[in-house]
């Protein structure tokens, strides 16, 4: 499995898309806190790189990007694989199909973890020299690392799956395009779910001309359940974890448990089905 | 004898179509197997079963005597290369950098050889050319450095001389009877076109709907192909003799009739045949290709 890692990696490195995708998301490292500097410039006073990291949920905004270049580099890179017709090559000289699709899991992991720490590289570089030191409490800034870690490490194990069962690299792009679109429809849906409470406060004026607090009953209050599941679906799917990571005082226990099973679900579920596939 | 590969009863069935129908057939170590048989015959299905790219549905087939089931046919896996109806290439890469990730996939050491592949292949000085800027021929020349990369001594190859231009396929047949005698690596070839396969091949399989026909040598194909006149006389006395005395190798399938096996002018063998007394009541001529062989194995049926 090594030798397929190795081959993997040197294939990763010599990637157009995977240097694109490490180029872009730089960028983004850069441009973000420069952008929240000139639009909020108030929150920099006395705002120190970590809190920044921290309040930006570690670059993980609503919008998952860091989804949609793993995906986009792990199709185009194991995809061609299939594209090409070189999966042959590994099966014929007996590298078996466990050892083909961990091997590619693994490769996927590594390119998550680049991408973390160029991100992390230079949010540094740029946040440094304007808002000095660490000053947020280690321990907040260790686990929104990890947390964020384990959530692109379950984008790395679904864009696996997909690519893999899928066969087909345009096919698994557009899937994978279109659960992380319509996943965060969901996501926002869910969000107002759980928003919502069983009472709010509705104020009158009455006939004297006084303020008057009233406590209503929500009449559009989902039920316990429905809560629940919205609560569960952020908690578990990396898009709602990066919503809630990016949303940085929401930050739940569970998160690592449902990012480790899903990659322990996915991954199962792809080796069952790349083990019968037929290939060409 | 030794066998590189032997296939019992192997069926391969796609919902409701039976691709291999309980096929068995014998590859022996060192042969140029011409592996016959017309499109949707069943031949990609069984190399692409042999190639462990799926698995049969009924039946077995062993690589070096190990079972496609046991554990150790990753081993024997090893000792095999193939091109599977294109060769499998990285299109963005060079022959150079195709090369070295299949070393790496194999666990090689060092590159050290690769240049010595390309210039076996013909492509040492194709420099940084990426593949998808390849003639059909050049990619065909890299599937098999590809294939080669392993030091293998059985390989598989699908098709080989599809799309090649004439010199390519010259090229691609001394390409595969020198790997044959030098590195004394058995090939399986799976083909159509019967007149390049003639030229290669040592030991032939004929296949059709998902089925082994016959399996044949090269020698008993020559036999069975070279080119025969078949007479009918109107006595047996002397015949013998006057056979005897055209030099030639003879068959008597009756007492009256018989085959002649090489070449003689009908009036000669008239001529003869009257000095011994014998008249010539009717004679003809065959000579049988690969290809008429095949059509008549078939029952006629040449649809392909």
């Amino acid at each position: 499995m090594i030798k397929l890692l190795r081959g993997n990696l040197a294939r990763t490195i010599k990637s157009k898309t995977f240097w694109m995708c490490i180029a872009l998301y730089a960028a983004y490292a850069i441009f973000l806190p420069i952008v929240l500097k000139y639009q909020n410039p108030e929150f920099f006073n006395g705002t120190g790189t970590s809190e920044l990291l921290l309040a930006t949920g570690y670059g993980i905004a609503g919008f998952p990007l860091q989804g949609m270049f793993i995906a986009t580099i792990c199709c185009i890179i194991f995809g061609a694989d299939f594209h090409n017709g070189t999966l042959r090559n590994k099966l014929i000289i007996g590298q078996t199909r466990n050892k083909i699709y961990i091997a590619n899991l693994l490769d996927s992991l590594m390119i998550s973890l680049v991408l973390n720490l160029v991100y992390l590289l230079f949010f540094f570089i740029i946040s440094l020299p304007m808002c000095g030191g660490f000053t947020a409490p280690s321990k907040d800034i260790i686990q929104v690392l990890i947390y964020g870690l384990l959530m692109m490490f379950s984008y790395s194990a679904i864009s696996t799956f997909i690519v893999m069962t899928s066969k087909n690299t345009t096919v698994a792009i557009i899937i994978s395009f279109v659960l992380l679109f319509v996943s965060m429809m969901l996501i926002m849906y869910f969000d107002e779910v759980i928003q919502q409470t069983p009472y709010y406060t509705q104020y009158t004026m009455n006939e004297y001309g006084e303020i008057v607090e009233q406590v209503i009953a929500n009449p559009h209050m989902p039920s316990k359940s429905l809560v629940n599941f919205s609560q569960f679906m952020l908690d578990c799917f990396p898009s709602g974890q990066s919503f809630l990571l990016s949303n940085n005082n929401v930050i739940r226990w569970q998160m690592p448990i449902y990012s480790l099973s899903l990659i322990a679900i996915t991954s199962g579920a792809g080796l069952l089905v790349f083990n019968k596939t037929n290939i060409k | 004898m030794e066998y590189c590969l032997t296939v019992d009863n192997l069926s391969k069935q796609y919902r409701s179509y039976l691709a291999l129908d309980s096929l068995t057939m014998r590859v022996p170590k060192g042969a140029i197997y011409g592996f016959i048989g017309k499109n949707g015959a069943g031949k990609t299905t069984l190399i692409r079963i042999i190639c462990g790219l799926q698995p049969p549905t009924k039946g077995d087939y062993s690589l070096y005597g190990v079972p496609y089931n046991n554990r150790d046919i990753c081993a024997a896996r090893k000792r095999m290369g193939g091109i599977v109806e294109t060769p499998a290439l990285y299109g963005q890469m060079s022959a150079c950098d195709n090369l070295k990730q299949q070393y790496i996939i194999l666990g090689k050491p060092s590159f050290e050889g690769i240049e010595e592949l390309l210039d076996l292949v013909g492509l040492k000085d194709v420099g940084k050319k990426t593949v998808k800027n390849f003639s059909l021929g050049m990619r065909q020349r890299l599937g098999i450095a590809i294939a080669l990369a392993g030091d293998p001594d059985f390989i598989v190859l699908d098709e080989p001389i599809n799309g090649l231009d004439p010199q390519g396929i010259v090229e691609m047949r001394e390409l595969i009877l020198k790997l044959n005698k030098e590195r004394n690596i058995t090939f399986l070839i799976s083909s159509h076109i019967l007149d390049e396969l003639a030229k290669l091949a040592t030991h032939y399989g004929f296949i059709d709907k998902g089925k082994i026909l016959k399996e044949i040598t090269a020698k008993e194909l020559d036999e069975a192909c070279k080119k025969r006149i078949a007479f009918k006389v109107d006595t047996q006395n002397g015949l013998c003799a006057a056979l005897d005395e055209t030099g030639l190798q003879y068959k008597l399938t009756s007492p009256l009739e018989g085959e002649l096996y090489g070449e003689i002018s009908i009036s000669e063998l008239s001529d003869i045949l009257k000095s011994h007394g014998i008249t010539l009541v009717k004679v003809s001529e065959k000579d049988e290709s690969l290809e008429a062989y095949y059509i008549n194995l078939l029952g006629g049926d040449s649809n392909d």
